[in-house]
């Protein structure tokens, strides 16, 4: 066997400095799940671990808080755990959507020590990605093999070549929000847009973000979130007990004098990215909110859905979900 | 000719299937070079740092490795045993440790992140001071558990939870929802759900505060505290570790199998091939070769060092597939004979075509009959004469949280094997035919099993891997399967396809049953669910047909109640289908039709459940999104007792021994001997130990086919009875006590009353052996040590769902079950394995599915995340009814009640799904997608 080393830099720089150096042989580790999950299928055999948490210069300090800046943003660390996020009550109501999607992913045993970069930089869960003795496209081979086999769990939406759906849960509930991404890079610190962070298998199949080698997500920026923002998170599950989502929507709107000046509505599970439903926010800009209203963006949200064999489902399930995230967010009972 | 080594053939089935065929031996090879010494047992630790921790208030210090896990740990280098592996990947729970008081899966979690952290584990919950924690007593007092395997991670959680709650909401409970959620990431494949709900509500509420710790299941305490040691759990000196090398493509033929790289690696010390011979592959996952080695991780790195020389061909996938391939998954009459047996009962000799086997047509009744009047109710085109039509469920696994594992130690006087069985007696006799020793020269040992459910009744090849390893080596080797192999290997309930037909007359009375129904157990042969549709509407004339569709897929193994729930999906929903055409209530229906004794009276049960009698009067009465409705349906099963089982009780002068050669693979057994032993001399169950999971003791029971309760339940009876009788005379004789006569707790003489403890402490020792009599009225037959009894049992189950029309979800809200079984043993414990079954029942008619990938039969369904298994929020509440009589030619009055329970659930969610929204569902599982699309056509 190879050998493996530990490596525990008290400095961001160290850290980024040591995977540049050799990034096919050495790995970031923050809390550690996702690594060690892919470790034990087989998928990932590095030569070195590079530890994030023993980090302890400004950067250290930043990836482990909660804080809200001098221009009103909120930063959240890379660092800090599911849980906290989900029970951290000093973020502004506007922000729900991204505690209640923080408080939904995995176990309880597992937010207690997930954290939010890991969970934002997760692989795939796609079955035939976590197996290491099937050859799919994002682990170089030639087809995504999902489009002939099974596929009941795949992209509906920005598919081809491949058809994973993106992992994060909090990806979804971030982008909805305009979250921003705080990143060290050998230039210094630039703030990346989710929208930038995420890469679709069109650009690269096999990964999916956009990070350079040692490149460190630091913190999450939430903008400056005001009383006329609403926002929610849904999502469907085929358990009520742990499961992974089948689909999922989170939703931000803007209410101004009785109308929505401005809404972002995201879709989970169904794309290779969080998916930005452009059609539905058309639909609601510019509008009063009401169930007509939102019935008809939920309609909207699928626009473009190519579904394949097993999964037209998700067209239906994502429409729902939209709908009741957009009811909940503006505080409308749903008329059913 | 060669024979596989699975699964038949070498194998005997739980009823007495096929004998034991002598094989020849595998071929091996060892290491060259010197054993080296372990240093320590577990993982080596390459580059291991030293970690400060402090476990259950004890500062140490770990030495871990940049990949080591906690569970890795916790387990290997602290000995604390009680924190289990069981997903491995985050889903079950089972690994559940608290790190400064909050729970984590300790086995993602880097072992490195523990440095000067506070950990507790299950071994730790109970202080000096206090004791159990007050959920552990809970969990006792409640019996809120069964195998135990998935128990510490429950409680540690549990236990964190209610600290939480305790701290902000004082003794209020916590609600049914709050719960779920709080125990997400929790999965108990027994199903004890049901009183873990109560275990939590009750401790919160503050009812085992200052409560025992004792409680109505004998092993209850080790369970709950992490004592109780488990297969995985055994530990010898100088052990080693074996893998298995398996197939990654479901067909090939095998040129070549080459280890010479893999026994080159350092740590690497034998290889043992288990193809016996059969040169080809025929499922993803098949064995091939065991490596031992000095750690689990050095087995299986050196796996990937095997060289395969394989021809791969496209593989068969499915009933489809398999029914119109032109290429044959066993292309001669002497590969057939390799199929494997899918069931219990012994393979009759069945013609042929291609893949297709049948049909099977043994159990039809006045086919001829059957047949006509299904043709002549099709011809009336009286939509109230017949229903019917095509259903489907899905391949199920066992998957026990404790997977397959074997401890082999070949010595020179004696082969001992720490075995997780059904059968520790019956895996002796098999062990010694197939490697040809002496029946007295093997021991198996099962202290504590975690699970079986059908999936380890019989020998495979973990066991020959571990044994013929252990032979080469001259060490003792573990053979652990990890979750991937438990999925994809472990065991399976073949996929079913059922065409099925009830014709009535116009009076309501069923006049044919024609049914053909298609298996898909990969590999294997055999599965034959016709015999239930014989014993139900036992007098309406049938045609039934079974075929077995072989396919390149893992071999299905009988999964408790094999046949059943496939079966009773289809009839059950044809039936209420009828009652629906014909506008009258399912119960007049089933009545008109039905002439089991057990079930007359649960329908009369059944009428007076508010939740029946109070249901919407029309189909899909709601209109808005969430729909409810309530479905019901029966069941009936056989009973089977062993009377070649003996339970042996000895006197000591502290209190009575009770031991056989059966296991408690979380049914109770150990609960049933104590009871039956304490109720005979009226004394507390404290009094009774009890030794099993031993083969040297006694023949015992094996744990499968419903057959424990009713057989070691009144062979333990009788045994004490016979004991009460000679301590009678010995007091009389020898002790002095005049007129010396049984009460309870003891004797009443002519000087007055003496417990049995005194009489005990005075008395020699004495030993006496029970067996279970014959029923009354005989049996319908018997072989192998088996009987069948005469009588057949009955189920009810009154279902309760919501339907969310936009997302497809089914959520069951709650169920009630009567069961016609005749005497409980000992209730507490029948109702956990009732409630368990129904549990099981529902998570199979919602949720699980292994699924294969079409073009390469690959397992896909690896993990318990993609292969799902309901949780503590899925099931709803359940209420058990016991109808306690019926039985009384049966000895000791009652009959088993495993299989039993698991035959309604599905069809009474199907029919409550109809009646809620209109929609008939008629594929398993009741998925979103499916549920979406039926609501929409």
């Amino acid at each position: 066997m190879r050998p493996l080393t530990l490596i525990r830099p008290q400095q961001l720089d160290q850290v980024r400095k040591r995977v540049a150096d050799d990034p096919g042989q050495r790995v970031i580790r923050a809390g550690g799940l996702d690594l060690l999950d892919q470790m034990k299928e087989g998928l990932l055999s590095p030569q070195e671990l590079v530890e994030l948490r023993y980090v302890s210069d400004t950067h250290g300090l930043a990836m482990r808080g909660i804080q809200q800046q001098e221009d009103q943003r909120w930063a959240i660390g890379a660092l800090v755990t599911l849980s906290q996020v989900a029970n951290f009550d000093g973020l502004p109501p506007a922000a729900k959507a991204l505690r209640e999607a923080a408080g939904s992913a995995a176990t309880p045993g597992i937010r207690n020590t997930a954290t939010v970069g890991g969970n934002l930089l997760q692989r795939p869960r796609c079955w035939y990605f976590r197996r290491a003795d099937l050859q799919c496209l994002k682990k170089g081979g030639k087809a995504c093999l999902a489009v002939s086999g099974e596929n009941k769990y795949h992209a509906i939406l920005g598919g081809g070549p491949s058809f994973i759906v993106h992992p994060s849960t909090l990806a979804v509930a971030l982008t909805a929000l305009g979250g921003v991404a705080r990143v060290v890079g050998d230039g210094g610190t630039r703030e990346l847009p989710m929208a930038e962070l995420f890469v679709g298998p069109k650009q690269d199949p096999l990964r999916e973000h956009s990070l350079a080698a040692g490149e460190v997500i630091t913190q999450l920026l939430l903008p400056a979130l005001t009383r006329e923002h609403h926002s929610a998170y849904e999502v469907a599950k085929e358990k009520h007990s742990h499961d992974w989502p089948l689909a999922e929507a989170a939703v931000s709107v803007q209410l101004q004098a009785g109308k929505i000046a401005a809404a972002t509505v995201v879709l989970g599970h169904v794309a290779p990215v969080p998916w930005k439903a452009a059609g539905a926010e058309q639909v609601l800009v510019g509008q009063p909110p009401s169930a007509e209203l939102f019935a008809q963006a939920a309609q909207a949200a699928t626009t473009g859905a190519n579904p394949l064999k097993h999964n037209a489902y998700k067209v239906p399930l994502s429409q729902g979900l939209v709908r009741k995230a957009l009811h909940r967010a503006c505080n409308i009972p749903l008329p059913e | 000719m060669t024979v596989k080594p699975t699964r038949r053939g070498l194998l005997k089935g739980t009823l007495g299937g096929t004998l034991t065929a002598a094989l020849t031996g595998c071929r091996s090879e060892q290491a060259r070079g010197e054993l080296s010494q372990l240093t320590a047992p577990g993982e080596k630790i390459v580059d291991a740092i030293p970690v400060d921790v402090t476990v259950n208030r004890t500062a140490t210090q770990i030495a871990a490795g940049p990949d080591t896990t906690a569970l890795e740990a916790v387990r290997n280098q602290l000995g604390l045993t009680g924190t289990k592996l069981a997903c491995g990947h985050g889903a079950c729970g089972a690994c559940t440790i608290q790190v400064d008081g909050k729970p984590v899966a300790s086995c993602l979690l880097p072992a490195t992140s523990l440095h000067r952290r506070r950990v507790t584990t299950v071994e730790g919950l109970a202080t000096d001071l206090r004791g159990l924690h007050p959920v552990q007593r809970a969990f006792i007092g409640e019996d809120a558990m069964q195998c135990g395997y998935c128990t510490p991670g429950f409680v540690v959680e549990a236990a964190a939870f209610f600290d939480a709650w305790r701290a902000e909401h004082g003794k209020q409970p916590p609600s049914r929802e709050v719960i779920a959620d709080a125990l997400s990431g929790h999965l108990c494949r027994c199903g004890a759900y049901t009183q873990i709900y109560a275990a939590i509500a009750r401790a919160c509420e503050g009812a085992y505060d200052n409560a025992g710790e004792r409680g109505p299941r004998y092993d209850a305490r080790e369970k709950v505290t992490g004592q109780a040691k488990y297969t995985v759990d055994v530990q010898l000196p100088n052990m080693v570790y074996g893998a298995i090398g398996r197939a990654h493509v479901a067909h090939a033929t095998i040129r070549r199998i080459d280890w010479s790289r893999a026994l080159k690696h350092p740590g690497v010390y034998a290889a043992v091939d288990l193809t016996m011979g059969v040169r080809t592959i025929r499922f993803a996952g098949q064995e091939l070769v065991a490596i031992a080695a000095e750690s689990e991780a050095i087995a299986r790195h050196a796996l990937t060092l095997v060289d395969y020389d394989l021809d791969v061909y496209t593989p068969i996938i499915g009933i489809e597939a398999g029914r119109t391939a032109k290429d044959h998954v066993y292309t001669s009459r002497a590969t057939r004979k390799q199929a494997p047996n899918a069931n219990e009962a012994p393979l009759l000799p069945l013609k042929w075509r291609g893949n297709l086997r049948g049909p099977f047509q043994l159990f039809s009744k006045s086919r001829g009959k059957a047949r006509r009047a299904v043709t002549e109710a099709k011809d009336s085109g009286d939509a109230k004469r017949l229903a019917g039509g095509q259903f489907s469920t899905q391949t199920q696994c066992h998957s026990t949280l404790e997977p397959h594992a074997c401890v082999a130690d070949w010595r020179d006087d004696l082969l001992v094997v720490h075995l997780s069985t059904q059968g520790v007696h019956q895996a002796a006799e098999d062990i010694a035919k197939r490697f040809d020793l002496p029946a007295e020269r093997v021991q198996v040992l099962a202290q504590h099993v975690g699970g079986g459910f059908g999936g380890k009744a019989v020998l495979s090849l973990e066991l020959v891997a571990a044994v013929e390893l252990s032979r080469q080596l001259g060490r003792p080797v573990r053979v652990v399967l990890d979750r991937h192999e438990e999925l994809a290997t472990g065991g399976n309930r073949p996929a079913q396809e059922i065409d099925l037909a009830l014709a009535a007359d116009t009076e309501g009375k069923f006049t044919g049953v024609q049914v053909k129904s298609f298996a898909d157990a990969g590999v294997a042969v055999g599965s034959a669910p016709s015999i239930l549709f014989r014993i139900m509407y036992a007098k309406t004339p049938k045609k039934l047909e079974d075929w077995d569709v072989v396919t390149h897929a893992a071999p299905g193994k009988p999964l408790r109640a094999p046949g059943g729930p496939p079966a009773f999906w289809a009839l059950e929903q044809a039936v209420d289908e009828l009652a629906h055409a014909r506008s009258e209530d399912p119960i007049a229906l089933r009545r008109r039709n039905d002439p089991n004794p057990a079930r007359k009276e649960l329908y009369t049960w059944a009428e007076s459940l508010p939740l029946w009698r109070d249901r919407a009067t029309s189909i899909a009465a709601d209109s808005g999104r969430y729909r409810r409705g309530v479905g019901l349906a029966v069941g009936g099963w056989f009973y089977f007792v062993q009377p070649s089982a003996r339970v042996q009780v000895d006197t000591t002068p502290g209190g009575f021994v009770v031991s056989t050669a059966c296991q408690d693979i979380g049914n109770g057994s150990k609960s049933v001997l104590a009871q039956a032993v304490a109720n005979v001399f009226g004394i507390d169950p404290g009094m009774v130990a009890i030794r099993v999971g031993d083969s040297k003791l006694v023949p015992g029971p094996m744990s499968a086919g419903s057959r424990t309760a009713t057989t070691i339940g009144p062979a333990a009876t009788q045994a004490a009875e016979n004991l009460r009788e000679e301590l009678l005379e010995i007091a009389e004789a020898q002790l002095g006590y005049r007129g010396a006569q049984a009460i309870p707790g003891g004797l009443r003489h002519s000087a007055g009353e003496t417990s049995w403890g005194e009489v005990l402490a005075r008395a020699p020792r004495l030993t006496t052996i029970g067996r279970r009599k014959r029923d009354r009225k005989g049996y319908v037959f018997g072989i192998g040590g088996l009987a069948a009894g005469r009588y057949v049992s009955g189920s009810l189950q009154v279902s309760e769902v919501e339907v969310d029309t936009r997302l497809g979800t089914v959520r069951v809200l709650q169920s009630q079950v009567g069961l016609g079984v005749g005497k409980i043993f000992t209730p507490v414990l029948a109702r956990s394995q009732a409630t368990g079954g129904v549990i099981q029942g529902i998570s199979y008619a919602l949720y699980e599915e292994r699924r294969l990938d079409p073009n390469t039969g690959a397992v896909l369904t690896g993990n318990l995340e993609d292969y799902r298994i309901a949780g503590l929020g899925d099931v709803g509440t359940i209420d058990i009814h016991f109808m306690q009589k019926g039985f009384e030619n049966v000895t000791g009055g009652g009959v088993g009640l495993a299989e039993l329970v698991k035959l309604a659930p599905a069809a009474a969610l199907g029919n409550a799904v109809f009646h809620a929204t209109g929609y008939r569902p008629r594929h398993l599982p009741l998925r979103p997608d499916r549920v979406l699309k039926g609501l929409r056509t």
